[in-house]
């Protein structure tokens, strides 16, 4: 019963609580209690209220058009608060913040009023605050800027002699002059090499075909079973390499048309059958789908080389060369005509060779010596198998014999 | 034979069966004097299936050449010359009233033949060009409600003056397509005139007698269309094809204004064909590129339309497709 009557009286303050007007309470604090004289200060103003009741600081309604009010015999300024802030806290309140700028110019210890805010016909007031205004260290002796002495005109050097736009911004001045002359390289030479980017020193068809045959070999293409591939990239490199080094535009030439054109080259020293037995065996993997035993494609390969290494240029070699053809003359004495002749440029000079129009198989020309060629290819191919016991029959990764099929 | 080849086998086959080839040769060489490439282009439409255009001044031994092939191959042979008044009907036949069967009969013209001249066919107009080149296409002749399929091995050599224009009904661009070659046949030399001369007051001329039959013609075609062109060889092709319709794509600049229009579908297919058949006469089992190159001339140069440009600079076809040969990288 006691205890019933404990719940019943707690109910009943709670619920007239509630019915009641809460206290208006006023909290005020600065930022620092020291500051220096002329700097700004901060005062946090808290206000907590009911809702919907209008209040407001006396004080602030004297803010004049300046947006200042003044305290304590005009040695305080109070500016115009910068933020408003309103936060719910529950139970029907709300927290009204201020944050209000103050201003102190003289020096010394201030006691700040207590803030008084009026909401209905509540009031309240804030505690008295403590201001310590600290003065500025400034004296009379200290000079703005270090004395100099006048300058003697005698002694003079030439900076001092320079215009004050060219002695401040010299800096600027070289920039852009640099920029100027850089400029005007960059355009010359892009005007004499096409290009801004340095070139690099070109490779020699030599070179680059015996680069590119290491990465042939390295590439283990036909021992992967990649046959037709390979010999389409050994070709290719040696017809590359004949074209920078002959002047013979082998890329547009069947194999007989290379030959054809090694041959009027007249030289003895190149060894025309190399190359011959490398490209009539890259035709019969390329076309026929024959695939070659493991010692003939190491044997071409050497083959391939060897031309290369063979017609590898002495110095200026091919500069040789190329007189050779450009001197060649026809039997009959005349002047050779131009339009079977075109040229090349590479790095070792420019070169003449027979050009592409030189030869053609035609049918009307070169039946007979196309069909000997092949039948004396066929011959040697049939050389190679038959000395090899087994034909062009061998046994695939699988262990299966490989044939030359096609489909 | 079975789709998967074993191009030796196919080599050894070729070699049994084109030693007929050396017998041919040799019987034309007994008749006419050079004309070499005349010769091996009868030998290539023949071994392809095609037929041929053939462009040269009267005299150059035409006639002779495709009648003494047909002696040759023991075919029958059949000369038809074109005229302007020349109907349809006077090439593949007609349907004519029989009184005493109450009937019309049908009344074969002279397209039934295995090799047929026809002389001059720019003479003719149109409906009878028209006529020849269908039949030539489909290898067929309808005749009233009936169709008749022409005898194999059938080959049309079809001649035309270059000369002479006046008068004439040049062939549409879109039938001369349909002869797998058009070949332009030149002067003897000097010491082949004198050779020809030589065989033409001779008292006796060596009679020619059959050498391969016509059966042994077909089966060889058979073995022709079973020859391997690898897929770098149509590659080749398809690119020459195409530099004629796109010569800017190849880095043929100059060509782009000197060329009306390229070469059709047929032309890859034609110089596939012709190539194969080349291979053949090398003995070869397979195409090379050389195959290509050696026919393409006479495969393409009825197949490229010269623009006005090309003409005013008398610039011909041969000399576009000799740059395209240049240009377009060989496999």
């Amino acid at each position: 019963m006691k205890i019933k009557n404990i719940i019943l009286s707690l109910a009943c303050f709670g619920s007239c609580s509630a019915a009641m007007a809460g206290p208006v309470m006023l909290n005020a604090r600065l930022d620092s209690a020291t500051m220096l004289m002329g700097n700004v200060n901060t005062l946090h103003i808290e206000v907590v209220q009911d809702k919907g009741v209008r209040g407001n600081f006396p004080l602030f309604e004297k803010f004049g058009p300046e947006g200042i009010v003044t305290l304590l015999n005009d040695t305080v300024e109070l500016r115009q608060p910068v933020k408003v802030d309103t936060v719910d806290v529950g139970s029907g309140r709300i927290q009204i913040n201020y944050e209000v700028p103050v201003q102190v110019f003289d020096s010394g210890y201030y006691k700040l009023p207590a803030f008084v805010f009026a909401a209905g016909r509540d009031t309240a007031r804030s505690k008295e605050l403590l201001l310590t205004v600290t003065p500025v260290n400034v004296t009379a002796d200290d000079p703005i800027a270090p004395y100099t002495d006048v300058s003697d005109p005698e002694n003079q050097s030439i900076f001092d002699k320079l215009p004050d736009w060219l002695y401040y911004y010299w800096w600027l001045y070289l920039l852009a002059i640099i920029l100027i002359v850089g400029g005007i390289y960059f355009w010359k030479r892009y005007r004499k090499e096409g290009t801004l980017m340095p070139k690099k020193p070109e490779k020699t068809p030599y070179q680059r075909a015996i680069d590119d045959l290491k990465r042939l070999k390295a590439r283990k293409l036909w021992e992967s079973g990649r046959e037709k591939e390979y010999y389409t990239q050994l070709t290719e490199i040696l017809r590359t390499y004949l074209d920078g080094r002959f002047g013979i535009q082998a890329m547009e030439m069947t194999s007989g048309e290379i030959m054809s054109h090694l041959a009027d080259l007249g030289d003895h020293d190149i060894p025309r059958d190399k190359m011959r037995d490398v490209l009539d065996m890259a035709d019969f993997v390329k076309f026929a789908m024959v695939r070659p035993l493991p010692d003939d494609n190491v044997a071409l390969f050497k083959d391939a080389v060897d031309f290369v290494e063979s017609t590898k240029p002495l110095d200026n070699s091919e500069i040789n060369v190329s007189a050779r053809i450009d001197n060649k003359v026809p039997e009959d004495g005349k002047q050779k005509d131009d339009s079977n002749v075109s040229t090349s440029a590479h790095a070792g000079g420019r070169y003449k060779g027979v050009g592409r129009r030189g030869r053609m198989a035609r049918l009307d020309e070169t039946p007979d010596r196309i069909s000997a060629k092949r039948l004396k290819v066929g011959k040697k191919i049939n050389r190679r198998e038959s000395s090899s016991g087994n034909n062009s029959v061998k046994p695939d990764s699988n262990g299966n014999e490989r044939k030359e099929v096609m489909k | 034979m079975s789709e998967t080849v074993n191009i030796r086998e196919l080599n050894d086959l070729i070699a049994s069966k084109s030693n007929f080839l050396t017998m041919i040769r040799t019987g034309m060489r007994h008749r006419i004097v050079g004309q070499k490439h005349l010769i091996d282009s009868l030998l290539i439409a023949l071994l392809a299936n095609g037929h041929v255009l053939l462009e040269g001044v009267p005299g150059l031994a035409k006639t002779l050449a495709i009648k003494t092939l047909a002696t040759l191959v023991d075919a029958k042979y059949n000369r038809i010359q074109f005229t302007p008044d020349l109907l349809p009907a006077d090439v593949i036949g007609t349907l004519i009233y029989s009184i005493k069967k109450e009937t019309f009969e049908v009344k074969k013209g002279p397209i039934f033949a295995n090799f047929v001249l026809a002389d001059e066919i720019n003479r003719a107009p149109a409906k009878v060009q028209s006529a020849l080149l269908e039949a030539m296409q489909e290898r067929q002749v309808t005749i009233g409600e009936e169709t008749f399929a022409l005898d194999k091995p059938f080959l049309v050599m079809a001649t035309q003056n270059p000369i002479e224009q006046e008068g004439t009904y040049p062939l549409p661009e879109a039938q001369t397509d349909r002869f797998l070659l058009k070949v332009i046949i030149g002067y003897p030399t000097k010491e082949e005139e004198k050779e020809i001369i030589r065989q033409n007051i001779a008292s006796a001329v060596e009679a020619i007698h059959a050498v391969v039959s016509r059966n042994e013609i077909t089966e060889v075609q058979k073995i022709v269309n079973m020859i391997y062109v690898d897929e770098k060889i149509e590659n080749y092709i398809v690119d020459l094809v195409f530099a004629t319709r796109e010569p800017a794509k190849y880095g043929l600049n100059d060509l782009e204004d000197l060329i009306e229009y390229g070469a059709s579908p047929r032309a890859s297919i034609s110089l596939a064909k012709a190539a194969r058949a080349y291979a053949f006469l090398q003995g070869r089992g397979y195409v090379i590129p050389e195959d290509v190159r050696a026919v393409c001339h006479d495969v393409m140069r009825h197949r490229i339309g010269l623009s006005y440009e090309a003409e005013a600079n008398n610039i011909n076809s041969d000399e576009v497709i000799t740059t395209i040969l240049d240009k377009v990288q060989v496999p």
